[in-house]
């Protein structure tokens, strides 16, 4: 069976330094994919590549089989949806406005739009801010319309770089409960997260794994594989512990240092 | 149904406030005054309508599509080339007999249309980022004008005075047969820019997002870029160029009515058409004996009120 996306030794290099080195990597159809590692390791180089948001030096990408450069901005935005890691236009718009954008592709009346936007909405707890200017949301509130536009496009694959940035611990959890509820409705995820912590509140025996440093591939594997302590450990480069609180695995850095 | 009918609504509005503003001036009294209305102050109401519903219009889509408050077709150089194409007709041929109809509006369609070919081709480019667009636009406004100046030294007095004139943007020449040969500009621009609403609703979150929703991006920035420069070069060769109108009606749409293209793209285009006849009114009635240039008028009224709006948020 063919991949759903894949990226086939994919090499971004940026100031003569290679910000994305040789990284194969494959997501099939249904599959969570954490993408981890530090700030700079090529996580968000790798989410756009992914979406044909900049050019790879050597290396391609490929789409239910196809090449992506071939293939339509439509085409692309029903498989693909993205979930960018800097906030959406601070422009004056109704929330009800932004969501329905999304559906750009449906070439569908703007009324038929606007219902996918308020059940979309709905779905993400979000349906009372149909109405309200996006400049007015809080943190929380601009997430849940993020989550909602998301929705509304109907992607098969989403695309989320660092959905947890900015938010307050409750709103991070619950993201990555939103996002691992669509994975178990059968919509792909691929995620961008530097905080590993928050991988406990995802399903970890279909969570794979896909640790950069550097722009390289260091480990990959299911998130409940007993080796992930040592992956992490590679990953960045100081040993983690494991933690369990209410049946959920939580992994912090063990620092040497002290911390008085 | 209701957002039709409103629109509806503001638009003989506007119409009326238009057609009123043919009135305002020296007393239209006396035996001529019939005659004054009909063949000066009318045209040129309409022609000011046509001109800012264009400017203002393509003002708001230039904004979205280069995702920048401060972008016009003024300062994506478009304005600059009609100008220069005017400027080179003016002294490559031999002065005021060729200052009427066909050479100018010609040259101003040449100037504006290469300016934004290159503009197109830049914007066109598969990586080409909305800032890089922007500074070539600023790049190509700085070197016409430069080779404007250098143009104007090189003639003499009259010739120079008439093209200093001209480039300050005047509606006291344009009559019925220059409207004729304007209106079908502004038709096809209106539509084009009218038609481009729909990805321009996505383009207004943002350009990568936008790319990632289905928008062919590039192709829409070229579209729109191209329907702007049309419509913005007729309005040149009309009236010369005429500044703020664009950069300003835009920014007080969206402070009433929000940022919406669906709603801003069509409320510009009412605002700009009512805002320039009034201009020219006013610069009409200022100065005894003697008229303001519309363009000196929109600038020096336009410019505090966009401090205005803008202080006023910053407050917020």
């Amino acid at each position: 069976m063919t991949a759903l996306l894949a990226l086939n030794r994919a090499t971004v290099i940026a100031g003569g330094l290679p910000i994305l080195d040789d990284v194969s990597i494959e997501v099939a159809e249904g599959e969570m994919i954490a993408i981890i590692g530090a700030n700079g390791s090529g996580k968000t180089t790798l989410i756009r590549a992914l979406l044909g948001l900049i050019s790879l030096d050597s290396g391609t990408v490929q789409v239910e089989g196809k090449q992506l450069s071939s293939m339509g901005a439509k085409h692309r935005a029903r498989v693909m949806a993205w979930l960018p890691q800097e906030g959406s236009a601070t422009d004056v718009l109704l929330v009800e406005d932004v969501v329905a954008a999304s559906r750009y592709r449906f070439d569908e009346p703007r009324a038929v739009a606007l219902e996918a936007a308020h059940l979309a909405l709905a779905e993400a707890g979000a349906g009372d801010l149909a109405r309200r200017w996006v400049t007015e949301l809080s943190g929380g509130e601009r997430q849940r319309v993020e989550l909602a536009t998301m929705v509304a496009q109907q992607a098969r694959c989403w695309l989320l770089d660092e959905p947890a940035n900015h938010l307050d611990p409750v709103w991070r959890a619950r993201t990555l409960r939103f996002l691992d509820g669509k994975v178990s409705e059968g919509i792909t995820a691929l995620v961008a997260l530097h905080d590993v912590h928050l991988l406990g509140h995802v399903d970890p025996s279909r969570t794979r794994v896909i640790g950069l440093r550097e722009g390289k591939i260091v480990w990959q594997g299911q998130l409940d594989h007993d080796q992930f302590g040592e992956g992490l450990e590679q990953i960045h480069g100081v040993p983690f512990h494991r933690m369990e609180s209410a049946g959920n695995e939580f992994w912090l850095p063990a620092l040497e240092e002290d911390l008085s | 149904m209701t957002a039709p009918l409103r629109l509806l609504g503001w638009t003989l509005v506007g119409i009326a406030i238009v057609v009123a503003t043919a009135w305002i001036g020296p007393s239209l009294a006396g035996e001529r005054g019939d005659l004054i209305l009909i063949e000066l102050r009318l045209p040129r109401a309409l022609a000011g309508a046509l001109v800012g519903a264009v400017l203002s219009a393509a003002g708001a889509v230039v904004q979205i599509l280069l995702q920048n408050p401060l972008a016009t077709p003024s300062t994506v150089g478009t304005t600059a080339g009609a100008t220069l194409g005017v400027l080179a007709a003016l002294v490559l041929g031999s002065g005021s007999t060729l200052l009427g109809f066909p050479l100018l509006p010609a040259a101003a369609f040449i100037g504006a249309l290469t300016v934004t070919l290159v503009i197109s081709a830049v914007a066109s480019r598969n990586r080409a980022r909305t800032e890089d667009v922007l500074l070539a636009g600023i790049a190509l406004t700085l070197a016409t004008g430069a080779v404007s100046s250098v143009l104007r030294l090189g003639v003499d007095q009259i010739t120079s005075l008439s093209a200093l004139r001209w480039s300050l943007g005047s509606l006291t020449m344009v009559g019925m047969d220059r409207i004729a040969m304007l209106t079908p500009f502004v038709v096809i621009t209106l539509l084009g820019l009218v038609w481009l609403i729909r990805p321009l609703e996505v383009l207004v979150s943002g350009t990568e997002r936008a790319r990632t929703r289905g928008v062919e991006v590039p192709r829409i920035r070229t579209l729109g870029l191209g329907f702007a420069s049309l419509g913005v070069a007729a309005c040149v060769a009309t009236c010369g160029p005429i500044a703020f109108v664009g950069l300003i009606c835009p920014h007080i749409v969206r402070r009433i009515v929000g940022a919406a293209p669906r709603i801003l793209v069509p409320g510009s285009m009412l605002l700009g058409a009512v805002f320039l006849p009034l201009c020219d009114s006013i610069g009409r009635v200022l100065v005894d004996q003697r008229e303001i240039p519309v363009g000196v008028v929109t600038a020096a009224l336009g410019a505090p009120v966009l401090f205005w709006l803008v202080t006023r948020r910053s407050r917020n």
